[in-house]
């Protein structure tokens, strides 16, 4: 009895559950920022466990899943710069982040 | 095969170029320019016509055309699945009358709109709409036919939308509130016509192999199918004919109009201006009769045949119901515009009972006259519309009411508007009567109690038209109208020439019938051979 | 035997000569007659507009301005071309005329000349189908019957033409009026020679439009309500959707047989209508007398002809007196075999529509104060007696007892009429007004003494006073009814032999005499009127004359019934004279004749007039017969409230139920969009959760799918 994927996927789901309340209930931008990155490792978390334990040849011989956590963590960072930059430049336009607020692209 | 080659191509390109050459002149030559070139698109269809009639092999059918272009154009496989749409234009004795016919109120619309402001875009839209129109009759390619019946809308929206009355419907002025409504409605009928069309085309290629939208491969027997499908939904089962026939129908019945789809006429007609009325009920309504008579009955017999009981009953309702409301109507177009209704029901009525499966001889005197129906009413109605036209331009009015004796200043408009109205009333000697008369004689063979219902429109029809003539031009004089001055040489034109032609198709109507009846021959054979 | 073949050959001649004359006056001199006159275009300057105002019809009088300008525009001086137009009309009509009379006299005298079926004389085809099944051809004929009353149309039209010279003498539209007349001659030629029922019903729409042009004639004038009389355009659009009323049974008659047999022809039909079920041929023959009854305005669709009296005088006597409203009967005699074929209530329908049309007509008539109207209402009447002959006759007598009675009749209806208006017209000029009612006439007989005589001819032989034509022919109808033991209709028909004696003497009297004249007040008397009448032109009067001597003599065609229908019987004279029941029938006309010469002749008109005023039954009676039944009333409730109610609400359906779902389905999609757009927040967090919570709806379907497995 070791660490199956069913560790893994438990996991992966309780970040990604965690990530999502952050992502849906908070108010702050920056808080929504984290609940996404926090979804988006909870899906990396899911992609090497299933890389790990997949035993069929060929494919388990490609690596697949992790490089895509690795293609995801790049992504991530990115987004996370794009998104900073946005959310201090409706900052700097409204004087706040509360995402409740920032509708302009309403109706 | 070079596509230029063919004298068809150059029908639907002549009015083209003449409306780019339009556009691109100043409006001093714009004019004779749209009259040039519509007046070519004329005599190049009189051209055709004359060459087969010289030819001596008659004006064949939709298998022996006398003259076509045959030519792939869209032709790719996806996959297994091949799409294949031809560049196939041909014309038969069915729908070269219809061609002359738009040719020529295409070019009496130029000379009818000659005046209007912004004449260049006026005329440069007409004679778009003129190709389009002319793709509709000539194109046999099904898909083909599809994509003209879509073009013709564009012209026609920007005409109605932009040269329209003002009068306001529905909080918004009339032009723009009937642009949309034509647009609108007739797009709603072509979803289901095309949905039909890829019907058939599909079936096809898993019944038979073969991917083709061609007419004359339809209306092959041999080609037909027959069999049943079953609606999941409704656990029912139908003839595959009769399904297809009823989407492609829709559009048809749209356009034709068939009630309950015709509140887009009236409104349509009130609001367009004078010559787009004309093309409207001269040839646009044509359109759905000539698509339910080409592609309905030709290719899809067994689906008309189903439906020949239901189409007869919405023929008599539109026949006699058109005919009542225009006994109320205050607006003269809009009264034509029911009248139209009225008599584009008698051409249903003849479709119908062609479609029945009685004696071949009333059949084919039934659809005869109905096809005569489509020719002379385009002509009449056109007439009709003219002459409103006129009254409108000199009075600003179009209201019934406000007239009264002013035949005493328009004798000559008052004598060609009374014409028109006999003529439409289906007086003997003139068009409308040898369309109606062999209708109804031929259609009541199969259908004693619809037809017997639908001769009475000849009452209403003689007492709303003639009522309208007396209220307006008859009675004692109205001091009101005193300025009013005669219809000019330019109005008089179109409305001599329609009134001679609408006489040599009363007194004589044998050549119009020659022309079409080969094609129609054709048709009753393959249908009389599916009806068993 | 050739040439008389050649001679029937040509017989279309006949019938295109006034169709020539129509085109040559319509695109010929009429064009000629409006060039010719000064412009009056709308180039004219604001103040010229007002000086034209005044004038008269079509813009194209300039004469003097009456009060009734409006009503009969007037031209000074006629052009060259309106006169050419006139003369085309008379010529050619004069040829035709001719050449019919020598065809009439060399078939009668030559029997075997002209072939027992009659000949084609003109043949042309619309779409023939093989085997000539369900075929349109528009086919002329010519026999005995379409001869007989082909001389009719083209006497009485050559005479009407002429007529008209003087009565239109200064109408602005005077090209136009012949124009008219030459199209109806035509149509009417149509009817005549037609072969099958498509060419009949050419020729019974076209007459139709004639009548219905010449009736509103005068475009713009105006309705006189105190007399009961509708303006000229709503007479005319009257008499053409009555006649579209009767119609409308004509062709689903005609359809009924097509539809049966295949074919519209009447020799065809005479065959093969034997194979038809014999009460549906029944059902089609009635049918088809509907538009006998619409045509011939007969119970209950007469109320068209005395409106159209609002019609030139011209037009009264040619279209509505002596030929298109016979051509009713004239259609019923073309078809007579498939009536014989049919089964007897067929017949029995003509009859007694005809018999119950002559009482109606003849009772209205007595109590008529406008000239014309009488003659209207006697024109009625003496149509229904056409149809008695017609239905009681059988296939013994063939169609020649109707049709010997339009014969005769159309010669002296005709003088009536035209005597009538040679009287308006002499009184138009002494009083430069309208008059009709014959209660400002009175006395006119030295003052008008040929119109006055050949009046009382006319009136004579419609009362059927011995041996001038009326006589003859109304006799031997009454006479058969008796002898069919039809006690009703004998009855029927006799009375109103009294009626129509005592109506027709009573306008003669009230016109020409009255108390206090010569010959006991037959001759002069005094004139009620105004002004200093006098007798018309020349032009007027000859055709008077001329149509008095068939008023007298056409009864004595005594062959007239082999002549149509050979082997039918041959009247005798001795022989009616030896029947007693031709002597009631004289007893009869006389005590009708008797009763109005007392009444207007020996009793001063002021006290008759107090006595029926003072006797509320009498005024009733009159009011109601004044009023014609109030069927006119009727009919215009009928139409206002019914027809145009019915309209009113298809109206309102279309408005708001059908397109009442179509413009509710437009605003259905506008609300949907305008309501429907609060969903897009702006707020990424309540699209994530739309998104999420799909994802999440769709997971749970998808596990529940593969779970319970649909697909298993």
């Amino acid at each position: 009895m070791g660490l199956t994927l069913n560790h893994f996927l438990i996991l992966g789901a309780i970040l990604f559950c965690i990530g999502l309340y952050g992502a849906i209930s908070k108010r702050n931008a920056i808080a929504v920022l984290m609940g996404i990155e926090i979804m988006l490792n909870a899906v990396n978390v899911t992609m090497i466990g299933f890389s790990f334990f997949n035993h069929v040849k060929p494919y388990s011989t490609y690596l697949t899943g992790q490089i895509f956590a690795i293609f995801i963590i790049t992504v991530a960072a990115a987004e996370a710069a794009v998104a900073l930059a946005m959310i201090i430049a409706i900052y700097r336009k409204r004087e706040t982040v509360d995402v409740g607020e920032i509708d302009i692209m309403k109706w | 095969m070079n596509i230029l080659a063919s004298d068809l191509t150059w029908i639907i390109l002549l009015p083209v170029i003449g409306a780019l050459v339009v556009l691109a002149t100043p409006a001093r030559t714009a004019r004779w320019m749209a009259l040039l070139f519509s007046a070519a698109a004329l005599a190049l269809s009189l051209v055709i016509f004359f060459r087969i009639l010289a030819a001596g092999q008659g004006f064949g059918d939709l298998t022996h055309l006398p003259d076509s272009i045959h030519t792939p154009w869209i032709d790719f496989n996806a996959g297994s699945i091949p799409f294949k749409i031809d560049y196939f234009l041909g014309v038969d004795g069915l729908s070269l009358p219809l061609v002359v016919l738009n040719a020529l109120l295409s070019m009496l619309s130029v000379i009818g709109g000659w005046q209007k402001i912004r004449v260049k875009e006026y005329l440069g839209l007409l004679l778009l709409l003129e190709a389009a129109v002319m793709g509709v009759f000539l194109s046999l390619d099904l898909l083909l036919f599809f994509l003209f019946w879509e073009l013709e809308l564009a012209p026609m929206f920007l005409l109605i939308g932009i040269w329209g009355y003002d009068t306001m419907k529905h909080g918004v002025p009339g032009r723009i509130y009937s642009a949309w409504k034509f647009l609108l409605y007739t797009f709603f009928g072509s979803i289901f016509m095309l949905a039909g069309i890829l019907l058939l085309y599909f079936t096809n290629i898993s019944h038979h192999n073969a991917a083709t939208a061609s007419m004359p491969y339809f209306a092959l027997t041999e080609h037909m199918f027959n069999g049943v499908v079953n609606i999941p939904i409704l656990g029912a089962t139908a003839g595959l004919q009769l399904i297809t026939f009823l989407l492609i129908y829709t559009a048809f019945a749209v356009k034709i109009p068939m009630f309950p789809l015709h509140t887009w006429l009236p409104d349509a007609h009130t609001d367009a201006p004078t010559e787009v009325s004309v093309i409207l009920a001269g040839v646009l309504l044509k359109m759905g009769a000539y698509g339910l008579i080409r592609v309905c009955f030709t290719l899809l017999p067994m689906g008309v045949h189903d439906f020949a009981g239901p189409l007869a009953v919405l023929a008599v309702i539109n026949i006699i119901y058109g005919a009542g409301i225009c006994l109320v109507q205050t607006d003269m177009k809009r009264l034509i515009a029911y009248s139209s209704v009225s008599h584009m029901g008698i051409i249903l009525l003849g479709v119908a009972a062609a479609a029945s499966s009685g004696s071949i001889a009333f059949r084919t005197a039934a659809l005869t006259g109905a096809t005569i129906q489509m020719f002379s009413h385009g002509i009449i109605t056109g007439l009709l519309f003219f002459c409103v036209g006129v009254i409108s331009d000199h009075a600003h009015t179009r209201d019934i009411a406000v007239f009264g004796g002013i035949a005493k200043k328009m004798p000559l408009l008052a004598t060609l508007f009374t014409f028109a109205a006999l003529a439409s009333l289906g007086l003997p000697g003139l068009a409308g009567f040898v369309a109606e008369y062999m209708t109804f004689t031929g259609s009541f063979q199969e259908l004693n109690v619809i037809t017997t219902i639908s001769v009475f429109t000849m009452i209403l029809t003689a007492a709303y038209l003639l009522w309208m003539l007396k209220r307006v031009f008859y009675d004692p004089f109205n001091a009101k109208w005193n300025g009013l001055g005669d219809a000019n040489l330019r109005e008089l034109v179109p409305l001599f020439a329609l009134a001679a032609l609408i006489v040599l198709v009363g007194i004589y109507p044998k050549p119009l019938i020659d022309v079409i009846t080969p094609s129609l021959g054709q048709l009753l054979h393959t249908a009389t051979a599916m009806i068993k | 035997m050739v040439i008389a073949m050649a001679l029937y050959q040509y017989a279309w001649a006949v019938l295109l000569a006034p169709l020539l004359s129509f085109v040559v006056i319509v695109f010929g001199t009429r064009v000629w007659d409006l060039l010719s006159r000064p412009h009056i275009a709308a180039t004219t300057t604001h103040a010229e507009e007002h000086a034209v105002e005044a004038h008269g019809s079509e813009g194209e009088d300039y004469g003097e301005h009456g009060e009734d300008d409006d009503d009969d525009p007037k031209v000074p001086r006629l052009s060259a071309g309106a006169i050419a137009s006139g003369y085309v009309a008379i010529g050619i009509m004069a040829l035709a005329c001719i050449y019919s009379w020598i065809m009439l006299l060399t078939s009668v005298f030559n029997r075997q000349s002209l072939p027992a079926g009659g000949i084609d004389v003109l043949h042309y085809d619309w779409f023939v189908q093989p085997g000539g099944v369900a075929s349109y051809s528009i086919i002329f004929h010519l026999d005995t019957l379409a001869l007989a009353m082909m001389v009719v149309v083209t006497t009485v039209s050559l005479l009407v033409y002429f007529y008209s010279q003087g009565y239109m003498e200064d109408s602005a539209g005077y090209a136009r009026f012949f124009a008219y007349l030459t199209l109806f001659t035509f149509s009417m030629l149509v009817i005549v020679f037609a072969e099958n029922f498509l060419v009949i019903f050419v020729g019974w729409e076209l007459v139709g439009l004639s009548s219905y042009l010449l009736i509103g004639f005068w475009i713009n004038k105006r309705a006189k309500p105190a007399e009961l009389r509708p303006s000229p355009s709503s007479a005319a659009l009257q008499a053409f959707v009555a006649n579209r009323v009767g119609d409308v049974g004509f062709i689903i008659g005609i359809m009924i047989l097509f539809a049966n047999t295949g074919t519209f022809s009447f020799a065809q039909l005479s065959t093969a209508v034997t194979h038809i079920d014999k009460n549906l041929l029944t059902v089609a023959m009635i049918l088809v007398f509907c538009g006998a009854i619409g045509k011939s305005a007969q119970v209950p669709l007469h109320v068209w002809l005395p409106s159209a009296m609002e019609g030139p005088t011209p037009v009264s006597a040619l279209i509505h007196a002596a030929t298109m409203v016979a051509a009713g009967v004239y259609m019923i005699a073309r078809t007579f075999p498939l009536y014989v074929a049919a089964g007897p209530a067929a017949f029995g329908t003509v009859a007694w529509v005809g018999a119950i049309t002559a009482l109606f007509a003849a009772t209205v008539a007595l109590v008529q104060s406008d000239f014309k109207r009488v003659l209207a209402y006697s024109t009625i009447s003496q149509l229904g007696y056409m149809f008695v002959g017609l239905g009681v006759a059988g296939s013994e007598y063939g169609p020649g007892l109707g049709m010997f009675h339009l014969f005769t009749h159309a010669f002296f209806k005709a003088l009536l009429f035209l005597g009538a208006g040679s009287v308006l017209h002499s009184l138009h000029h002494a009083t430069h007004r309208e008059v009709q009612d014959m209660r400002l006439m009175g006395g006119l007989g030295p003052k008008m003494p040929i119109t006055a005589i050949t009046w009382l001819i006319a009136t004579l032989s419609i009362s059927g006073f011995p041996f001038f034509a009326g006589f003859f022919s109304k006799d031997t109808i009454i006479n058969l009814t008796a002898e069919r033991s039809d006690w009703g209709l004998y009855i029927i028909t006799l009375g109103t032999a009294g009626l129509t004696a005592f109506y027709m003497l009573r306008a003669y009297i009230l016109a020409f005499g009255g108390k206090g004249g010569s010959f006991g007040g037959l001759w002069g008397g005094p004139y009620r009127g105004e002004g200093q009448p006098h007798e018309s032109p020349i032009t007027i009067t000859l055709p008077l004359i001329l149509l008095a001597i068939p008023s007298v003599i056409a009864g004595y065609w005594f062959g007239f019934f082999d002549y149509i229908q050979p082997g039918a019987p041959v009247l005798n004279l001795s022989t009616i004279l030896s029947d007693a029941k031709t002597w009631i029938g004289v007893v009869v006309a006389l005590a009708g004749l008797a009763v109005a010469y007392t009444l207007y002749c020996r009793v001063d008109a002021a006290k008759l007039h107090a006595f029926v005023q003072n006797n509320a039954l009498l005024r009733a009676t009159h009011n109601f017969l004044y009023h014609a039944y109030y069927i006119n009333e009727l009919y215009d409730l009928l139409i206002r409230y019914v027809v145009l109610g019915i309209s009113h609400i298809e109206q309102a359906f279309d408005t708001y139920v059908v397109d009442g779902i179509v413009n509710g389905v437009a605003r259905l999609a506008l609300l949907l969009g305008r309501d429907g757009r609060y969903v897009e927040t702006g707020r990424v967090q309540s699209y994530m959760i739309g998104f999420f919570g799909g994802v999440a709806v769709l997971a749970v379907l998808v596990f529940a799918l593969v779970t319970f497995g649909v697909g298993k």
